[in-house]
Parts: C-alpha cells; sequence; structure tokens
C-alpha cells in the first residue's frame, strides 16, 4: 500500500515538474493564466489538422460522434474518455480519430470500426500533457468528417512516471484480461459490452527514470485488433498518449458464437495475442 | 496571558528566522523534485535579483541571460509517420536556452552539456556575470544557479520571475530553440 502512495506522490510531483516544462507555450495566455488556454488550444489544432486529416471539411457537433471526458482530471496520465456515435449512423462510420492538441503527439489512437461491428461506444483512458481540447473526429464510408471536442484541464500527463516500477510492468507485460458484459436487458440490439485490459508500460518516451535520470525510451502498444472470429470489431494505431495498462471498453453486435480474438503489437515489435470464448450472458 | 501570548510570539519570529525569509528555506543541497513551488528568497553565492535589475542589467549587456526551463526531446524511435509538435518557448531576448540543467539530479551528458553551454556563453570566463531564470516558482533555475556556484562561476545572479514575471512587466520575448553542441 505505502509504495503506491509515495509513487501516487511522485506522479503528482511529476505533473507539477511538466506544468514548469509546458510553461513555454503558455505565455502567450497572459501572466494570470499559468495553463494553455482554449483559444491556445484551438490554435494549435488549426495549424495541426491538415496534418491528420487533409484539406476536407470538418463538420463539428453534428450529433453523429460525441466525445466526453471529466472537464478536470484527477490523474493527468490517466484521463478517462468516452466517444459515442450515435447507433442510426454508427454502420456508415469506418475510422475514429482522437486528438489531444496540445500533446507532443497528438494523434493519441486511430481506430478502425468493423464493418457491421456496431460499435456505439468506445471508452480509453489518456494522457493529457497539459489543459487541452479532446477531439473525437469520425469519418464516415462517404468520406465526411464529424468533430466532437471537450475541454479538459490536466497538465503533465505525458511525463508522469509510470504507477508500476518497470520490473514489475515487463514481468506481466503483454498479459490480458477480457470482461464480458451482457447487454442491459430492455436493449433492443444484440450489442454487448467488452472490456479489454492489457498489461503494457506504454512508456511514452516522455518519462524520466527517478534513478538515472535519463529518458525512458518510447514503448507502447502501437497496434492493436479486436475480432470475434474472422470478423473485426475494432483496430487501433495507438501512440504515447494511451495510458500506462492500455484499457479499452466498447459494445459490438454479436454475430454468432465465435470467439473473441485480440492481438497487440508494440513498438519494439513484440506480439501478444489471447483469445476468449464469448460469453452471451456476460458476467 | 497577554504576556505569554507575545513571549510566544517572540519565539516564533526568532525560530522563523532570516534563514525562512519568505517562508521557504533554502535547502542543503539541490531541490530534487516538486520543481514548480514557492522558491526561496535567496541562494547562497549568487546574488538574487528583482525584474527591474534584471532589466537593467539586460539593457546595459551586463549580464549572460541563461534560461533553464525544461524540454522533453522527440523521444528517438517513434513510429515513422508520428505527427511531432515541438513546444514552442518564449524568453528574454538575447539568452541562451539550456535544457533539464535545472533538475536536481543530472545525468553526465546533461552536466557536459550544461559546461559547454556556460563556456560557449562566457567565453570560458568564470568571472562573468551569468543570470539564471526560468518562470515564476520554479527551482530549476535555483538548482542550474547553484550548480554554476559550485563548478566555480564567481558572479552568479538568479532571477526568480522568470520569463512569465519578465513579460508581465512589459517587457518583451522572443522564440527560442534549445542550444545545441555542434557534432
Amino acid at each position: 500500500m505505502k509504495p503506491n502512495i509515495l509513487r501516487r506522490l511522485r506522479r503528482s510531483v511529476a505533473t507539477l515538474l511538466v506544468v514548469a516544462a509546458a510553461g513555454g507555450t503558455l505565455l502567450g495566455a497572459g501572466p494570470a493564466s499559468a495553463q494553455q488556454s482554449m483559444a491556445g488550444s484551438e490554435k494549435i489544432w488549426t495549424a495541426l489538422k491538415g496534418d491528420v486529416l487533409g484539406d476536407r471539411p470538418i463538420l463539428l457537433d453534428t450529433g453523429l460522434i460525441r466525445i466526453e471526458a471529466p472537464k478536470r482530471a484527477q490523474d493527468a496520465a490517466l484521463v478517462p474518455v468516452d466517444i459515442y456515435i450515435d447507433p442510426a449512423k454508427a454502420a456508415g462510420v469506418k475510422k475514429v480519430t482522437m486528438v489531444i492538441d496540445v500533446n507532443p503527439a497528438p494523434v493519441a489512437a486511430t481506430f478502425e470500426l468493423g464493418k457491421e461491428a456496431g460499435v456505439t461506444h468506445l471508452s480509453t483512458r489518456v494522457r493529457v500533457n497539459d489543459y487541452s481540447w479532446l477531439r473525437a473526429i469520425a469519418e464516415t464510408e462517404s468520406g465526411e468528417l464529424h468533430m466532437s471536442q471537450t475541454f479538459v484541464k490536466a497538465s503533465g500527463g505525458c511525463s508522469a512516471p509510470a504507477v508500476k516500477n518497470s520490473k514489475e510492468a515487463l514481468a506481466s507485460m503483454g498479459q490480458m484480461k477480457l470482461r464480458q458484459f451482457a447487454p442491459p436487458k430492455e436493449s433492443m440490439t444484440k450489442a454487448q459490452e467488452l472490456q479489454l485490459m492489457i498489461r503494457h508500460p506504454n512508456n511514452s518516451g516522455l518519462q524520466r527514470d527517478p534513478l538515472t535520470q535519463y529518458f525512458i525510451p518510447a514503448h507502447f502498444v502501437q497496434n492493436l485488433s479486436i475480432s470475434q472470429g474472422d470478423r473485426l470489431i475494432l483496430s487501433m494505431e495507438g501512440g504515447i498518449s494511451i495510458s500506462e495498462d492500455p484499457n479499452f471498453r466498447f459494445d459490438f453486435d454479436v454475430h454468432g458464437n465465435d470467439d473473441i480474438r485480440v492481438e497487440a503489437t508494440d513498438t519494439d515489435g513484440k506480439v501478444f495475442t489471447d483469445k476468449w470464448p464469448l460469453d452471451p450472458t456476460g458476467l | 496571558m497577554q504576556k505569554h501570548l507575545a513571549l510566544l510570539a517572540a519565539a516564533l519570529l526568532t525560530f522563523a528566522g532570516p534563514a525562512l525569509a519568505g517562508g521557504v528555506e533554502e535547502p542543503a543541497g539541490y531541490r530534487m523534485e516538486e520543481y514548480k513551488a514557492p522558491v526561496p528568497d535567496t541562494l547562497k553565492g549568487a546574488k538574487v535579483v528583482d525584474t527591474k535589475q534584471a532589466e537593467a542589467l539586460w539593457r546595459d549587456k551586463k549580464a549572460v541571460f541563461v534560461d533553464v526551463m525544461p524540454n522533453t526531446p522527440k523521444p528517438a524511435n517513434l513510429p515513422a509517420g508520428t505527427i511531432w509538435k515541438d513546444k514552442v518557448r518564449e524568453d528574454i531576448p538575447g539568452s541562451i536556452w539550456l535544457v533539464n540543467v535545472g533538475y536536481g539530479a543530472i545525468p553526465e551528458e546533461t552536466a557536459d552539456y550544461f559546461r559547454q553551454g556556460l563556456e560557449a556563453a562566457t567565453a570560458s570566463d568564470k568571472s562573468k556575470p551569468i543570470l539564471f531564470y526560468c518562470m515564476t516558482d520554479c527551482w530549476m533555475s535555483w538548482n542550474a544557479a547553484r550548480r554554476a556556484v559550485e563548478w566555480g562561476y564567481s558572479s552568479v545572479i538568479w532571477y526568480p520571475p522568470g520569463a512569465d514575471g519578465w513579460q508581465s512587466a512589459g517587457l518583451p520575448l522572443e522564440e527560442k530553440r534549445p542550444y545545441a553542441i555542434d557534432e
């Protein structure tokens, strides 16, 4: 218990440290504000969006996609994010890009959604380096881009030290756990919820080793695919912003009784696989 | 009763003493963590200046200005195609920006980088006045200035308000890249 508290303490210390590190960009916001402003974050996005999405128009708040996160995060290294897709239009969404404007690598993750996978809700946890807009951009089959955004007050997430020590983390690296949740009784769909937890330090490359004082190399889950049998439910291309021990919760439409299969590849080229029988009743 | 209170107050004042000026005591060694926090008013072996004094030194070019704001370098092993945006740092015009030299403990490479940066900035003259800063309530500049004192620089100046204090006094900033040693 105690070491855990200590690590938490260290993390909050590092959070403070990175407020300092981030300070350089914040000066434009004026002396009253030490953090990135909404306008500052927007300015970064304006300069960035062409690199991420090309020159296509982006439709804001159409209701097709919605992103939710706490307004003020308790732990900048573990900010919960929920993305909802309008169930009536979910079939037409093929890709969801998640962006955190102020993170040094702003594209947090890109999710491809399987055809007829019926994913309408996806949640995970991310690192947030400074006050920022979090954005979810859905790309439809016809190539339209729909965006939802929410402003999060958090700082220092990218360089916050790991909760687990590196030995501990490496020993369990790649272990997965899947929880299955039955659809609510009143639900008319066959949608079932899954929660996938992968043990991985997911080092951002911005964390300092408290003993050696060196930056720990980036080491994170780069590609992830989750399928039922051969049918893709969703796949992800991840970056430095996905939190330690990546965790994804999502719903999907069950097709038949095939197993749930997961394959993850990290930036060192290590491949982790696992599978579980479908449990139609949940746990 | 009143007399007792007065005595108590006197005792407390004595206890607080000069070392606690401003409420923060100078640590015996380097500040090792929680760098973004209130700082002492003093630094042993160095002169502390306010914005007005710093401005005078800057206008008269009487000191070398060293910004020690930390910065996280781009990790070497990111997947190809990763979009990366470096932070934009604005600091006092004419400064040299030496990154990550204000941590409580620094690896040998960083110490070498700091030494070389200081030598370049002072033309290897250890008596040349050097002013260290980062931002308000940041121990990085305190640590860096202390390190310079330890390395034998004889005219070290510490400017606690940092670039944001400078800016809020209506003084200009300029965009800066970290100092890099030519290979």
